[in-house]
């Protein structure tokens, strides 16, 4: 490993806990008044306009950030932040590993032609 | 800003998803082609931070709250492929996961916040840059220009496909949606300055533009 390489890596490690961290003990405590456009939406008084919902067989994982079947409101949240925050980094990562192997590849198959 | 379902019809959704879906191809030829080394870690390590931070909601005017977006910040450190393509796997794990945006409205949250909001920022951050004196301040100035610029223009789009949609006229929702938005964005902006300061003094490699200064 380059010295550049464990730098960044270093880095990585750092932001990725104190972004875990932030998403499992702060989240709990955020201000839970309406959002911008919620606040809008009520103000106007804007209502649904289709009746479209996602399909009943389809059951979201943590609605509101909120994991179901547990009481505490402030355990539920954290897990929801936790459990997010880490399944988006390997989503992230896996896409830009897949982007890094297929780019890899084209190569391989320009040199050969070559 | 994130819609749920409901508020934008079938064909607005349907447009916007067409056009997300074939951007994000864009962005990822793009990225595929352009993409650094050390992007890859940092990618990840983004995409976990801007999911983090949406969820830690501010109280801005009385009543109402604000989250970091990211948009912008995303555009200045990795590019608006990136920085897109990001933005657009958030979106897609919150409302898939967290019912955050509805599902029905998917194409055009991605459109709003990673197309509008990333190109937004990104442009305005470059063009600023370019424009104002090579020192620290002037990446300051147009990082909190470019931030706010793109959560008001979010915001704005967001008007203009529930107008389009007919769930509220035009002038209306628009004024509405940019006055509150107008506000979060100076969080946005303060949020994106505080964060790009902490990178300039510890990591400035990060920071592409730094070089000038």
């Amino acid at each position: 490993m380059t010295a550049r390489n464990k730098k960044n890596f270093k880095l990585v490690f750092a932001v990725l806990l104190v972004t875990v961290a932030l998403a499992t003990f702060v989240s709990p405590f955020v201000s839970s008044s309406p959002d911008g456009l919620e606040r809008v939406a009520g103000e106007l008084g804007l209502r649904k306009i289709t009746g479209e919902e996602p399909a009943a067989w389809y059951r979201v994982f943590a609605p509101g950030y909120e994991v179901g079947g547990i009481r505490s409101k402030w355990a539920a949240r954290a897990i929801a932040g936790a459990i997010g925050t880490i399944f988006v980094f390997f989503a992230g990562t896996g896409i830009a590993l897949t982007l890094r192997k297929l780019r890899h590849t084209h190569r391989d198959s320009e040199d050969r032609i070559d | 800003m994130h819609i749920p379902d409901g508020f934008v019809n079938g064909p607005v959704n349907g447009i916007a998803l067409a056009v997300a879906v074939g951007f994000c191809g864009y962005a990822s030829r793009r990225l595929k082609r352009d993409m650094d080394e050390k992007q890859v870690p940092l990618i990840g390590v983004s995409a976990a931070f801007i999911f983090a931070a949406q969820m830690l909601n501010f109280p801005v005017a009385a009543g109402t709250s604000g989250h970091f977006l990211g948009a912008a910040f995303l555009s200045i450190i990795l590019g608006p492929w990136a920085a897109s393509l990001v933005m657009a796997l958030v979106l897609l794990i919150q409302a898939l996961g967290f019912a955050d945006g509805g599902i029905t409205a998917l194409g055009s949250n991605i459109f709003n916040m990673g197309i509008v909001s990333v190109l937004v920022g990104y442009f305005t951050y470059k063009w600023l840059v370019k424009l104002l004196p090579p020192k620290r301040g002037s990446i300051m100035v147009s990082a909190a220009v470019a931030s706010w610029l793109s959560v008001v223009s979010g915001a704005s789009m967001v008007a203009v496909e529930l107008a389009v949609s007919g769930t509220s006229p035009l002038v209306v929702v628009l004024s509405a949606m940019a006055g509150i938005h107008a506000v979060i964005g100076v969080g946005e902006a303060l949020i994106t300055v505080a964060i790009l300061g902490t990178l300039l003094a510890s990591r400035r490699d990060l920071v592409p533009q730094a070089r000038r200064i």
